[in-house]
C-alpha cells in the first residue's frame, strides 16, 4: 500500500530518473529467482505508474509475482511445512502493493483502466487456474463450489478476484460490454478452470452478467451467423455460445429467475425492434436451448406461453422475406426446432399442448392465427413426429439415446390419452402417432396403460377406433400388449363402480364385434377375442352383477369369445348359477321386445355352456329349482306367500289351543286346509300380478331354454371359434327332430321333478300300488297336487319331457301321486261332468298326455284323455283307475325297448270300452280311433 | 551467409539484439560517400534481414515477453540516441521502414511511447518522419496517435510532464502528433469529442510556439507532400463548443465548461499560429476552401438540431470560422482563386453573418472587378 499512497505526486520524475528505473528494472528481471525482491517491485510499480511503454513488462511481472506466490501456496498446502513463509509473506507484501497501486488506477481512472486491469487479471486468473490445477491434478468432477473454496484460500488469487471484480464494479455502470466480452473470451480459452472466476463474479453482479453476458453472446453470434449461412454450423463458430452457455449454467442455481427475465427480455426486445432482430435473436436462443437442457427449460415453459397468436403473427411477418432467401438456414432452423423439442423436459406437455393449438384455428384477443402458421406448425408436428419415430425405433439399436420429451409426455399419458379422446381430425392422428411414440419408448407398462384407459374411457366407436390402430402399432414394440391390457382393464373392472364396468364391458363386446365381423380382414393384430377367450374365467363374477346390462353384457362377451371346452367344475357351476339367476331377472322384464332379445342371448350362453352333461345337469337343475323359487314362481304364474303363513305359526302351539277350547274332530281340513282357527280366513294370496301375456311367455321361454339346455349335443366339441352363428340355424333342425337327450340327463331330470315336488323319499319308487293303498297316501298326494297347483310351469315342464321315458319313468312317483289326487277328486266329486271341474280334467288330460307321450301308456290307453272331457267324473275316475291298473301291472321302466313292447290287455280296455259303450252318443266318434285296430286285430 | 549472420545466429535474446543494433548503428553511420555505389544494395539487404530476425524476430516462434520487449525498446531507444544524427533516419527506415506490418507499428508505437516518457527527441525525430512519409491520416499513425492519448492523456489524469515538454523535445514530431489527433477525434459530433486533457495539452502546446504547426511544412523542401494540423484544428475550434454543449444543452458540466475556454484559446492560437505562418514564407497552401465548407456544413447540420435560443453559440461559430478564413486568406495559406465558388457557398449556406459576408464580398467579388 505504502507504493499506492505516492502516487499523488508520481510523475514528477525526470527522463533520466526513469530510464535508470527501467534499467534497474530490467536488470533486475535478467537475474531468474529475485521476484521478491523490494527494490525491483519498487521500480516495477515505478514504471507502471510513469512509463506507459512499461506497463506490459510490469504487468508481466506481476503474473510472475503472482505465479510464484500460488505456487508457493499450493507447496504450502501440499507439504505442509513452513519453510516458505517468509517468502510468502514477502511476496504477498510485493502482490497487496501491486493490486494496492492497481486498485488506485481504477479508482481515480475507471474508463481508462479498469478494462486494461480487468483483461490482465482475468487472463492471469485462467493461466493460473489451469495451470495449478493441471499440475495439482484436480479431478473433473471436482465442483464448483470446491474450486471457489480452493482459489478463494489462495490468497494470490483472492487478491486478483478482488481486482477483477473492482474492474467489473468499475466497468459495470459504463461499459458493460467490454468486460463480459474478456469474460467471455478468457472463460472461452481457460473452461473448465475458469468457471469458478466466472461463477464468482458472475454472483457479485447477476443481473449485469446475466444480460450482458446473453447481449455478447448475441452479437457473436449475429456476427458469425452473418459470415457463415449454415445454423448447425455455429455451435463450432461460435465458442462463446459454450461459455456464455456456461457461465448462464453456473448462475442458474441462485439466479434461475433473472436468466428467466433475461431471456424473455432479450425475445420481447427482438420483437419490439424493427429491423431484422429476430432473425437472429431466435436462432440464437434456440442454440442457446440446444446447448443447455437448462435454457431449454426456460424456453419451453416461459417462451412457449409468450407466442400468442399475435406474437406469432409478427413473428411470421418478419420472417416472411428471411425465410425467402435462406432457404437452406430455415431448413437447419426446423430442424433445430425439432431437435429441441425432443429435448424438451419439463414443459414437454406446453410445448406439445401449444403445438396442437397453432395448428387449430383459435382465437385469443381477437387475433387470428393465420393458416400459414397453422400450416407450419403442423409441418414442424409432423417432423417432431418423424424425428421421434426414428429415435425410438433406433432407441434400442444405440441405447444411450435419451428422448427427454418422451420422458416427459410419460407421466401424462393419461392427459394425453383423454386429450386423444377428445380429439378430431388432424390432432388425431398426431396423438396417436405420439402416444405409440412414448409407449414404446417407455417402460412395458406405459403401454398397457393407455391402451387400458383408452378402453376404459371410450365411449364411441371412433374413440375405440383408435385402440385398435394404437393397439397394432404398439404390437410392433410389444408382442405381448394386449395380453397385459387386458390385465389391467380386469384389475380395473374389479375396482370400478358399475356405470364403469358397463362401459369397460361394453367396449371389450364392440371390439370383439368387429373382430368377429373382420376376421379375414388382413389388418394384422392380434385379437382381443385370443387374449379375453384366456382370461374368460375372470369375466365370470359379472354375469352375477346387480346391474342387469351389466351381466347382459358379460354374458355377450362370452357369447363372442370362445369358451374352452374343459372347465372346471366350480367356474361351470358358478357360470350355471349366474346364468340361471340373470334368465330369471331377465324374465322380470316387461319389455317382451327386450326380454325376447336377451333370452335369446341366454339361449347362446346356453348352447356354448352346455358341452357336456354335467353342464347340462347343473344347468336344468338349476332352471327347475329356481321355477320353483318364491321370488321366480311369479314369473310363471305361481302362487307365492303359502309359506309365510305357516312360519309364523307353530302349529304345536296353536293345536295346543284348540285343545284348551274345543274338542273338534281333528281332521285335516280343520289345521290345514280352511285356515288357522282364530286366524280368520286364510289371507288370499296375492296372485298374477303379472299378466297372462307375461306369464306365457316367460314359460315359452323358459321351456325353450330347458330344451336348449337338454339337447344332447351331438355337434363336436372344438367348432367354438367358428361362428356364434351356427347355433341359431342348428336349432330349428334339433327341434324338428324332437328332443333328445342323454340318459343320464333325462334319470337327473326326472329325479329332480320327484325331489322337488314329493315331501319326502318314501313311496317315491317307480311302481304304482294297489288302488286301496291310496287312501294312505292321500296328504302326500295333496302335497304334490299342490306344488303342480301352485307352479303351473311343472305341467309345461312335465310335458316338455313327457316324449322320454325315461324321464316319465323316473317322475313315477309325481305322476302316482298325481293320479292319485285326480283320483280321489273325480271319486267325490258331485259334478254332472268332469268338464266343470277344469282345473282337475286339464291335469289328468296332461297326465295320461305325458305317460302316453313315454308309451309308458299303450294305446288305447293312451287316448282316454280324450275322453275326459266327454264324461262325468266318476266315469274319469273310473277312466283314471283302468291306467292306475294297467301302470300297476306294467310299472314304468327305463328299458324303451320293452316300453315299445308293451300292448293293452283286454282287462285294461274293458272299462274303458264299457264307458265308451255307455256313452256311445258322445264319444262314438271316437270309438273307432280306441278300438278299430283292435278289433280287427282280434278278428 | 555473412559473417554477422552466422555470430547472430547463435546468440540468445538480449546479445543478438544488441549485436545486431550495433551492427546497424556501424553500417549506416560510415559517410555516405565511403560506400561504394553498387554494393549499398546488398548491405541494405543484409540490414533489413538482420532486423527482421533480431529486432522485430519476424521469424521467431515465441514472441518475446512483455519484458524482453522492454529490454529491446531501450536499447532502440539508446542505440538511436548514441548514433550519429546523420543516420539515425536511415537506421530507423532499416527496421521500421518499408510497408507497416503489425509487429513493426507495434514495436514504434511502444518505442515511441517510451521514447516520448524518456524525451528520447532522436526516436521523436525519426517517428516524425516515418509519419509524415505514411501520412499523418493514414492507419498506422492514426494507431500509433491513438495509443499514446490512450497512454498519456486518458489512463494517467495528472499532467505528465514528459508529455508536456513533448514540443520542445521534437516539435516536428508533437507536430504530426496534433495533425493525428484531430484526425483521431474530428469533434464533429459527440462519439469524436477528444479528451479534455489532450485539448488542454495541444492548446498550451501551441500556444506556447505558434510555429510549433507549421513545422511539418518546412519539410516541404525535403518531402513533396505533407500535412498540417490547421483543418482538423479548425475544425475543432469552429464546432467544439457547438458539439460540447448540442448534446446536453441543459447543463454544461464545468469540465466541459474549461474545455469551451480551452478552445477559444486554441483558436486565439490558431489565428496567431496562421500568421506566424505568413512569416516563415513558406507559401504553401494549408487549406482547400472544400475544407471549409464541409466545417460550414457540418455546422449547420448542428444549427438544425440546435434549440432556437443557442442563437449565439451558432453565430460565434460562425465568427470563428469567417476570422479562420479571413486570416488564413490573408496569410495566404488559404489561396481564394481556387475557391471562390466554395467561398459564396458558405456565405449563402450559413445564417447572416457580418463577418464573413464582408470576407465573401471582398474575397469572392474581386477578380469580378478586375475583369
Amino acid at each position: 500500500m505504502a507504493a499506492a499512497t505516492e502516487n499523488a505526486n508520481c510523475s514528477t520524475f525526470s527522463p533520466e530518473e526513469i530510464l535508470s528505473e527501467v534499467r534497474c528494472f530490467l536488470r533486475a528481471t535478467s537475474c531468474e529467482g529475485k521476484l521478491g525482491n523490494e527494490s525491483l517491485t519498487h521500480s516495477a510499480l515505478f514504471l507502471l505508474k510513469n512509463l506507459p511503454a512499461a506497463r506490459q513488462a510490469v504487468l508481466e511481472h506481476l503474473c510472475n509475482v503472482f505465479d510464484e506466490a500460488v505456487y508457493n501456496h499450493i507447496l504450502q498446502l501440499e507439504v505442509d511445512n513452513s519453510n516458505t513463509g517468509e517468502t510468502a509473506a514477502g511476496l504477498d507484501l510485493i502482490l497487496q502493493d501491486g493490486c494496492g497501486v492497481l486498485l488506485n488506477f481504477i479508482k481515480t481512472n475507471p474508463a481508462g483502466w479498469a478494462p486494461i486491469i480487468s483483461s490482465w487479471s482475468l487472463e492471469l486468473l485462467g493461466q493460473l487456474s489451469r495451470k495449478y490445477s493441471e499440475q495439482r491434478g484436480v479431478s473433473h468432477d471436482t465442483s464448483l463450489n470446491q474450486f471457489l473454496q480452493m482459489w478463494m484460500t489462495c490468497k494470490p488469487t483472492k487478491l486478483l478476484i478482488e481486482v477483477s471484480t473492482e474492474c467489473f464494479a468499475a466497468m459495470v455502470g459504463g461499459n458493460p460490454d467490454i468486460c463480459v466480452n474478456t469474460l467471455l473470451e478468457v472463460s472461452v480459452k481457460y473452461s473448465p478452470h475458469f468457471d469458478w472466476v466466472v461463477a464468482h463474479i458472475g454472483s457479485c453482479f447477476p443481473t449485469t452478467i446475466i444480460t450482458r453476458v446473453l447481449m455478447c453472446g448475441l452479437k457473436d453470434f449475429r456476427q458469425h451467423s452473418n459470415r457463415g449461412a449454415d445454423i448447425e454450423m455455429t455451435e463450432n463458430k461460435t465458442p462463446k455460445m459454450a461459455s456464455v452457455v456456461g457461465i448462464l449454467g453456473h448462475l442458474a442455481n441462485k439466479h434461475g429467475q433473472d436468466i428467466r427475465n433475461a431471456l424473455m427480455k432479450l425475445f420481447e426486445d427482438s420483437l419490439q425492434t424493427e429491423n431484422e432482430a429476430p432473425m437472429t435473436t431466435i436462432p440464437f436462443l434456440l442454440q442457446l436451448a440446444n446447448m443447455s437442457p437448462m435454457l431449454l427449460q426456460v424456453l419451453a415453459t416461459d417462451l412457449v406461453t409468450s407466442l400468442t397468436p399475435c406474437v406469432l403473427n409478427t413473428l411470421y411477418q418478419r420472417f416472411l422475406c428471411w425465410k425467402k432467401n435462406n432457404q437452406q438456414e430455415y431448413d437447419s432452423l426446423l430442424s433445430l426446432v425439432v431437435h429441441l423439442m425432443m429435448k424438451v423436459d419439463i414443459g414437454a406437455h406446453q410445448v406439445l399442448q401449444f403445438l396442437l393449438d397453432t395448428t387449430t384455428r383459435g382465437e385469443v384477443n381477437n387475433e387470428r392465427r393465420t393458416y400459414t402458421i397453422q400450416r407450419f406448425s403442423s409441418e414442424v408436428h409432423n417432423q417432431l413426429l418423424f424425428e421421434l419415430q426414428k429415435a425410438v425405433f433406433t432407441l434400442h439399436r444405440d441405447q444411450q439415446n435419451d428422448i427427454p420429451f418422451l420422458t416427459a409426455l410419460h407421466s401424462r399419458t393419461l392427459e394425453l390419452t383423454t386429450l386423444l379422446l377428445g380429439s378430431q381430425g388432424e390432432r388425431v392422428e398426431w396423438l396417436l402417432q405420439l402416444m405409440a411414440d412414448i409407449a414404446l419408448y417407455s417402460e412395458e407398462d406405459c403401454a398397457p396403460d393407455i391402451l387400458s384407459h383408452l378402453l376404459v374411457t371410450a365411449t364411441n366407436e371412433m374413440q375405440l377406433k383408435l385402440f385398435v390402430r394404437l393397439q397394432s402399432r404398439l404390437e410392433l414394440g410389444y408382442p405381448w400388449i394386449l395380453e397385459n391390457t387386458i390385465q389391467r382393464i380386469l384389475s380395473e373392472l374389479q375396482s370400478s363402480p358399475a356405470h364403469r364396468q358397463n362401459k369397460i364391458l361394453g367396449n371389450i363386446k364392440v371390439l370383439l364385434k368387429w373382430e368377429q365381423l373382420c376376421t379375414k380382414s388382413t389388418h394384422s393384430r392380434s385379437t382381443l377375442r385370443q387374449c379375453i377367450t384366456s382370461h374368460w374365467q375372470e369375466f365370470t363374477p359379472l354375469m352375477a352383477h346387480s346391474d342387469l346390462n351389466l351381466a347382459v353384457t358379460t354374458m355377450k362377451i362370452f357369447n363372442l369369445i370362445s369358451i374352452p371346452p374343459t372347465v372346471s367344475t366350480d367356474i361351470n357351476l358358478h357360470m350355471c348359477g349366474s346364468l340361471v339367476e340373470l334368465f330369471y331377472r331377465i324374465l322380470q322384464l316387461q319389455d317382451d321386445r327386450k326380454t325376447l332379445k336377451l333370452v335369446y342371448i341366454c339361449r347362446q350362453h346356453v348352447q356354448r355352456l352346455c358341452r357336456h352333461i354335467y353342464a347340462q345337469c347343473m344347468l336344468i337343475r338349476f332352471l327347475i329349482e329356481s321355477v320353483m323359487a318364491e321370488e321366480n314362481c311369479q314369473l310363471f304364474g305361481g302362487k307365492v306367500g303359502r309359506n309365510n303363513q305357516k312360519d309364523s305359526v307353530s302349529l304345536y302351539e296353536s293345536n295346543q289351543k284348540h285343545e284348551q277350547s274345543l274338542t273338534l274332530l281333528r281332521s285335516h281340513s280343520s289345521v290345514f286346509h280352511a285356515g288357522i282357527i282364530g286366524h280368520g280366513l286364510k289371507h288370499t294370496v296375492k296372485q298374477n300380478i303379472l299378466n297372462n301375456d307375461q306369464i306365457s311367455r316367460n314359460r315359452q321361454c323358459l321351456l325353450e331354454l330347458l330344451w336348449m339346455s337338454s339337447q344332447e349335443q351331438s355337434v363336436p366339441i372344438n367348432r367354438d371359434s367358428d361362428s356364434t352363428m351356427d347355433i341359431d340355424r342348428s336349432s330349428p333342425k334339433t327341434r324338428q327332430r324332437g328332443l333328445k337327450m342323454s340318459g343320464d340327463l333325462c334319470r337327473m331330470v326326472g329325479g329332480l321333478v320327484v325331489e322337488l315336488t314329493t315331501p319326502d323319499v318314501l313311496y317315491n319308487n317307480r311302481f304304482w300300488p294297489e288302488e286301496d293303498s291310496l287312501r294312505v297316501t292321500v296328504e302326500r298326494d295333496l302335497f304334490v297336487w299342490k306344488k303342480f297347483e301352485d307352479n303351473p310351469v311343472l305341467w309345461d315342464i312335465m310335458e316338455m319331457y313327457a316324449s322320454n321315458c325315461l324321464v316319465m319313468c323316473r317322475a313315477s312317483p309325481v305322476l302316482k301321486c298325481l293320479t292319485a289326487t285326480l283320483m280321489n277328486h273325480f271319486e267325490a266329486s258331485r259334478e254332472k261332468s268332469a268338464r266343470n271341474s277344469p282345473k282337475h280334467a286339464q291335469a289328468a288330460c296332461i297326465l295320461v298326455k305325458c305317460l302316453a307321450k313315454s308309451q309308458l301308456l299303450p294305446p288305447p290307453l293312451c287316448y282316454v284323455s280324450e275322453l275326459f272331457l266327454l264324461a262325468t267324473p266318476y266315469e274319469v275316475y273310473l277312466l283314471l283307475l283302468a291306467v292306475w291298473r294297467y301302470m300297476k301291472e306294467n310299472p314304468p321302466t327305463e328299458d324303451p325297448e320293452e316300453v315299445k313292447r308293451r300292448v293293452a290287455e283286454e282287462q285294461h280296455v274293458q272299462l274303458v270300452r264299457s264307458i265308451m259303450h255307455n256313452n256311445i252318443d258322445k264319444m262314438g266318434q271316437l270309438y273307432p280311433r280306441f278300438f278299430s285296430s283292435k278289433e280287427t286285430n282280434m278278428k | 551467409m555473412t559473417q554477422i549472420m552466422k555470430r547472430l545466429q547463435y546468440l540468445e535474446f538480449p546479445e543478438c539484439s544488441i549485436q545486431a543494433l550495433e551492427y546497424l548503428v556501424l553500417t549506416h553511420s560510415s559517410q555516405p560517400g565511403t560506400v561504394i555505389p553498387g554494393f549499398g544494395g546488398h548491405e541494405e539487404e543484409i540490414s533489413i534481414e538482420i532486423s527482421q530476425n533480431y529486432i522485430l524476430f519476424q521469424n521467431r516462434k515465441g514472441k518475446l515477453s512483455a519484458v524482453q520487449e522492454l529490454n529491446l525498446l531501450e536499447m532502440l531507444c539508446h542505440s538511436l540516441q548514441t548514433a550519429p544524427e546523420g543516420s539515425r533516419y536511415t537506421i530507423f527506415k532499416v527496421i521500421f521502414g518499408g510497408k507497416p506490418e503489425e509487429c513493426k507499428t507495434l514495436l514504434l508505437t511502444s518505442l515511441v511511447s517510451m521514447a516520448l516518457s524518456t524525451s528520447c527527441g532522436a526516436v521523436l525525430d525519426c517517428a516524425a518522419l516515418w509519419m509524415q512519409e505514411h501520412d499523418c491520416y493514414s492507419k498506422p499513425v492514426c494507431d500509433l496517435s491513438r495509443t499514446l492519448v490512450e497512454d498519456y492523456c486518458i489512463l494517467f489524469s495528472d499532467v505528465n510532464p514528459a508529455f508536456q515538454r513533448l514540443p520542445s523535445v521534437s516539435p516536428l514530431f508533437t507536430c504530426n502528433l496534433i495533425t493525428a489527433v484531430t484526425t483521431i477525434y474530428p469533434f464533429r459530433d459527440k462519439k469524436t469529442i477528444p479528451p479534455a486533457s489532450l485539448l488542454e495539452y495541444l492548446t498550451e502546446w501551441i500556444s506556447d510556439d505558434y510555429c510549433l504547426c507549421s513545422e511539418s511544412v518546412r519539410l516541404v523542401r525535403i518531402q513533396a507532400h505533407f500535412s498540417c494540423p490547421f483543418p482538423g484544428l479548425v475544425n475543432w475550434c469552429v464546432l467544439g463548443p457547438l458539439v460540447l454543449q448540442c448534446e446536453n444543452s441543459n447543463e454544461i458540466s464545468v469540465s466541459e465548461n474549461t474545455s469551451i475556454v480551452t478552445l477559444s484559446k486554441l483558436h486565439l492560437s490558431v489565428l496567431q499560429s496562421l500568421q506566424a505562418y505568413r512569416s516563415m514564407e513558406l507559401s504553401q497552401e494549408l487549406f482547400l476552401m472544400s475544407t471549409m465548407l464541409v466545417v460550414a456544413q457540418t455546422l449547420l447540420g448542428h444549427q438544425k438540431q440546435k434549440h432556437p435560443t443557442d442563437k449565439d453559440l451558432i453565430h460565434s461559430a460562425i465568427d470563428r470560422l469567417g476570422q479562420v478564413i479571413q486570416v488564413a486568406l490573408e496569410t495566404g495559406s488559404l489561396k481564394v482563386e481556387r475557391g471562390r465558388s466554395e467561398l459564396r457557398k458558405i456565405n449563402k449556406l450559413l445564417p447572416h453573418n457580418r463577418l464573413l459576408s464582408m470576407v465573401s464580398r471582398k474575397y469572392a467579388a474581386e477578380p469580378m472587378d478586375v475583369s
